[in-house]
């Protein structure tokens, strides 16, 4: 289920927060109202975590994780990856990156299988990657922009990208990912998919201006809809059939 | 192979569309409603229309057409919000001048994002507004002039103020004048700002030989008032000289005629034949002492006997008049006597047996002038002018207001002689007619 809302009266929710299949950062300061939306979705069973890094609020661009592990960059302070490896649930490895390009938001949009990377990330980030989240990494660009965190955003059931992306790279990739694809905006027409958007396998989170054609095409691609919901419209459209003959 | 292209669906109206033809992120039916380029455009402004002389302000004012390219250059400039677009095409709708309306229909491109550009068109409205310019106002309020000048000739005719009058018009010297009014005994200009004053008296001062006296009056701005005196000497008149002021011309003669007003008064001595020059400044030094004699009251009538050119010597060659110096017999009109007189003459060129010409009898004026001892007995300053003869030209006027405490009923009729006699004076004098340009000879053929 996708549900829509602001940080501060800013809809770019994908930098004030990250999600992933077994836990969710959230960024200090803001209103009860944000934390409620994600408390509400996302149950008992998933922690919300309440942090910051290099004491910034913009978390979500500057790390990057799955169910396995979360990266952070080298900014972030000791205090702040001792306070987020005591609220992570044991499984999820925490590592700090030491790397030029430090936004690994950016950098790096994964799910819990495949990874890609910015292209110009060293061979040792690479490898810690690959090792701390446990995925295959492949470095590619999206739309001929090389910061695939920002213009991408995909979960285990399916991927949203840049709308300028060409036929060929969106094969190219669906087939790395081996997950269906599809070009959108979010956020009333904006491009910069992952600023607008946090996704994991059960639930999204998107700006307050997306619209209800945007929510349709992200429900549809991250395969986000309630199985009952999917049987009442399947009735509804056969109840509508009958009245028409 | 059928080429796939990636399809979005619109976020606003859930059309699909190819991204990447339109290079935006929502449709091109959503872009070009959001966008309203039109929107920044102001609509309604004025212009200021001046309806005394259908100028239009600019700022300079300007006299255009309804439809014409300056109008429309007129309006574009007035117009706000057309910063970051370009226009298309420019179009005026048809309106009827009396409902004040100008309609103009614009086309105008901008960049939206990415790259493409949107074209729209708005018809804008232009009002005009009733507004005096300047020169209009100028012309309707009385009595605010910062400078005036006082013409002042103290003789009982107006020839040279006639014919200061026509070098105005010829050089269109009246345009920045307030107003014009005639005194007794001269005239009056009055101008908006001491510049033009001033300007105006350099031109007199390039015809006329005068002398300026500036005041001034102070209010909260400041009036200048300046006095300008022109020589009592007139063309044709005889002059007789002081004196001091014939010892620094040279020792000439005492008598002496006037044949020319320039800016300095040239004499010739009608004995010698030669020419002299007197300066403003020398005129005003000795006013008090300069006598003259005009030729309309003491005019007598010669009739012209016979002509003589005298060959002109070397030393002649200066004289502005050597080649038509020549020896006159002449005899007086209405003499019971027929007595013969031989006078030397400036007049060679056109003097004539038979012909009557008018001048000066000195000898009838023997008492008054008994100290000046050689003196001529005759002098000849011109041909008789022809009775209601038929005139070539008809003189242009400016309007001049009369100042009417000083209207004399005697000089109802006055004028129109004076005209005649000045008219006269044109057609007997070539360089007069040369300076006047000869354009109003052309005038009523």
């Amino acid at each position: 289920m996708a549900n829509r809302c602001q940080f501060e009266n800013s809809n770019d929710i994908g930098v004030f927060s990250k999600l992933t299949n077994s836990y969710c950062l959230v960024a200090l300061g803001g209103s009860e109202n944000f934390y409620s939306v994600f408390e509400s979705e996302l149950g008992l069973s998933m922690p919300v975590i309440h942090c910051s890094i290099g004491g910034t609020r913009i978390i979500g661009r500057l790390t990057a994780g799955n169910k396995n592990g979360l990266l952070v960059p080298n900014t972030c302070t000791d205090q702040e990856l001792k306070q987020i490896r005591n609220s992570l649930p044991d499984e999820v490895k925490v590592k700090r990156v030491e790397e030029k390009l430090s936004a690994l938001g950016n950098c790096i949009a994964c799910n819990d299988y495949v990874a890609l990377i910015h292209s110009d990330l060293d061979k040792e980030t690479e490898e810690i990657i690959a090792d701390t989240l446990g995925v295959e990494v492949f470095r590619t660009t999206v739309a001929q922009q090389v910061l695939v965190g920002t213009y991408c955003c995909f979960n285990n059931q399916g991927g949203l990208v840049h709308p300028l992306t060409t036929v060929e790279e969106l094969d190219e990739l669906a087939n790395l990912l081996q997950i269906p694809l599809c070009a959108g905006t979010v956020n009333r027409g904006s491009d910069i998919i992952a600023s607008g958007l946090v996704v994991n396998d059960v639930a999204a989170f998107c700006g307050l201006d997306t619209t209800s054609t945007e929510i349709t095409v992200i429900e549809k691609i991250f395969k986000l809809q309630d199985k009952n919901k999917q049987n009442l419209e399947v009735q509804i459209r056969q109840d509508m059939m009958q009245e028409l003959e | 192979m059928l080429q796939r292209a990636v399809l979005i669906l619109c976020p606003l109206c859930e059309l699909e569309f190819e991204p990447k033809l339109t290079k935006t992120n929502i449709c091109p039916n959503c872009l070009i409603a959001q966008m309203n380029i039109t929107k920044d455009i102001d609509n309604d402004k004025e212009i200021l229309f001046c309806r005394y002389c259908r100028r239009y302000q600019r700022p300079p004012w300007v006299l255009c057409e309804r439809d014409s390219k300056e109008l429309l250059a007129i309006c574009l400039k007035k117009v706000i919000g057309l910063s970051e677009k370009t226009i298309i095409d420019t179009k005026f709708i048809f309106t009827e001048p009396s409902t004040k309306q100008i309609k103009l229909q614009i086309t105008v491109q901008q960049e939206a994002m990415n790259g493409t550009y949107i074209q729209d068109s708005k018809i804008l409205n232009f009002e005009e507004v009733y507004y005096q310019c300047e020169d209009c106002k100028r012309e309707f309020t009385p009595h605010i002039w910062g400078a005036c000048i006082q013409l002042r000739q103290r003789v009982n005719h107006k020839k040279s103020f006639f014919y200061l009058e026509q070098l105005i018009l010829q050089h269109r010297m009246n345009q920045q004048m307030l107003k014009v009014e005639s005194a007794d005994d001269g005239m009056n200009f009055y101008f908006k700002q001491k510049n033009q004053a001033l300007h105006m008296l350099e031109f007199i001062r390039s015809y006329l030989p005068i002398q300026v006296k500036e005041s001034k009056e102070v209010y909260s701005f400041i009036k200048y008032t300046f006095v300008v005196d022109v020589p009592r000497i007139c063309k044709d008149d005889l002059v007789i000289l002081p004196h001091k002021l014939c010892h620094q011309l040279g020792g000439i003669n005492r008598v002496q005629i006037c044949y020319r007003v320039a800016s300095s008064i040239q004499l010739i001595d009608p004995i010698k034949l030669k020419v002299s020059e007197i300066s403003s400044e020398q005129y005003f030094k000795h006013d008090l002492d300069i006598r003259t004699m005009p030729l309309r009251e003491n005019c007598d009538e010669f009739i012209v006997l016979d002509v003589e050119k005298i060959k002109p010597t070397k030393n002649d060659q200066s004289n502005p008049f050597f080649n038509t110096l020549c020896t006159v017999e002449i005899m007086k009109d209405n003499d019971p006597d027929y007595k013969q007189y031989q006078v030397r003459s400036h007049l060679g060129n056109f003097l004539q047996a038979g012909m009557t010409v008018q001048g000066f009898d000195l000898i009838k004026y023997n008492n008054e002038l008994d100290e000046i001892h050689d003196k001529p007995e005759l002098i000849i300053i011109r041909r008789k002018p022809e009775k209601n003869k038929k005139r070539k030209n008809q003189l242009k006027r400016l309007e001049v207001e009369e100042i009417q405490e000083k209207k004399n009923k005697k000089k109802e009729g006055y004028e129109e002689q004076q005209i005649e006699e000045f008219l006269e004076d044109i057609e007997q004098d070539k360089h007069l007619q040369e300076i006047l340009n000869l354009q109003q000879v052309q005038n009523q053929e």
